[in-house]
């Protein structure tokens, strides 16, 4: 008797330390805004929309998982937070669905100060999970650069670590220094 | 024994003014006078992108330890919200005032206007650290460099890039050409024309220390004078 009442208490405690763990674990994410939350259930809301995404997705691999010389198609590998599990490799989240791409030059959303994706689609889709508040947060020149150039002229999200993730003073000035100088040269036009 | 109190009393205190006149008569002599150049400098704030390339610049040339500066930029609160927010900037620095408290009130002549350029300067040789300077400048510029223990502050890069005959760092490190330096004497100099052109304001003008920091407002909000 006295080892099934000793195991009972075992057991609830256990439950008890687990359920407080994982309150303590949701408590850090809401603290901490830097880190948005990959709310990929805002889209994926019953097996019908996940069972899409994947098709949508494997569409994507099929062409871009090696390179392919012939139609001169880089391989496109995410890495980096944007790789991470919360988001799946989920391709269509940020550049939409595929439409009639590549058959066309508007389908897909490109991130490039080059894209056919006007400025604002292509910064819209970054806003959807970074929120002003959280942008200002981390950089006061997302305020005044958020209309004129495209998040992807300065972060990239392919790479292995994005290069403006904890950037050096020095880096960071020359980059203001030569992006500015480069458009006082060319007159505004970049 | 009254009057000879009185006598040695006051023989002390013409003494001690003697002394005192004679040390610093020499920061007066060079306050007042001014003869070649007076140099002055324009902060375009409509033009100032906040990029601070202008600090970094000046800490590398003049040498300036972390910790202390001789330059700031100071970024105001947001104006607006996203996606519209921009900022106003200050730039923090030596006014190089042509009635200059720091001058003025310095007890060893350390803190003097050079009189060929009308640069404010400080002599580090001369200066004992009493730090009355800091307490009396009204731009809060000033600083113990914690190297020489010794006051210091913008000088133009006068004993640097100026007597290589260059622009002073942040005049040339800046992206924006925000910083018009030159000479107010000189009225073919870019600082005359700009002043010429552009509405400038000048801060704290009303305290009378004449300062020779021009600014043109970023007339999106209020100028604080």
């Amino acid at each position: 008797m006295g080892l099934l009442q000793r195991s009972l208490i075992f057991i609830s405690l256990c439950i008890l330390c687990l359920s407080s763990l994982a309150a303590s674990n949701k408590v850090v994410s809401e603290l901490n805004p830097s880190v948005p939350v990959a709310d990929f259930e805002k889209q994926v809301k019953n097996e019908a929309e996940m069972e899409k995404l994947i098709k949508e997705n494997t569409r994507c691999i099929r062409c871009h998982k090696v390179e392919r010389k012939l139609k001169k198609i880089a391989a496109v590998k995410l890495q980096g937070a944007h790789a991470s599990e919360k988001f799946f490799n989920n391709c269509t989240a940020c550049h939409g669905d595929k439409g009639k791409h590549p058959k066309d030059d508007f389908s897909v959303i490109n991130f490039s100060a080059h894209s056919s994706t006007p400025l604002a689609q292509q910064n819209g889709q970054c806003l959807t999970c970074h929120t002003p508040v959280e942008l200002r947060k981390a950089e006061w020149t997302h305020d005044v650069h958020y209309k004129n150039i495209n998040c992807a002229s300065c972060h990239k999200l392919h790479d292995a670590v994005d290069p403006m993730i904890n950037i050096d003073r020095k880096s960071r000035i020359k980059l203001c220094v030569d992006c500015h100088n480069s458009i006082n040269e060319s007159q505004g036009e970049l | 024994m009254d009057y000879s109190r009185r006598k040695f009393l006051a023989g002390l205190g013409a003494t001690t003014m003697f002394a005192t006149a004679g040390v610093a008569g020499t920061s007066v002599i060079q306050t007042l006078v001014i003869d070649g150049k007076r140099y002055a400098m324009i902060h375009d704030e409509t033009l100032c992108i906040g990029c601070e390339a202008c600090v970094d610049a000046c800490r590398e040339t003049n040498n300036v330890p972390e910790g202390v500066t001789r330059l700031e930029i100071i970024r105001s609160e947001p104006r607006g919200e996203f996606p519209d927010a921009d900022y106003k900037f200050f730039r923090k620095s030596c006014q190089h005032c042509e009635d200059a408290p720091c001058v003025n009130v310095c007890p060893t002549g350390a803190s003097f206007i050079d009189k060929k350029t009308g640069i404010v300067d400080v002599n580090s040789d001369r200066c004992v650290g009493c730090m009355y300077c800091i307490a009396a400048c009204p731009y809060k510029v000033r600083y113990i460099d914690p190297v020489t223990k010794s006051a210091d502050k913008c000088n133009f890069c006068r004993d640097t890039n100026l007597a290589k005959g260059q622009l002073p760092a942040c005049v040339q490190s800046c992206p924006q050409q925000a910083l018009v330096f030159g000479d107010l004497n000189d009225p073919n100099s870019e600082i005359v024309k700009t002043l010429q052109q552009k509405t400038v304001y000048r801060y704290k003008k009303h305290l009378g220390t004449k300062p020779k920091m021009f600014r043109v407002p970023d007339l999106k909000g209020e100028i604080e004078l």
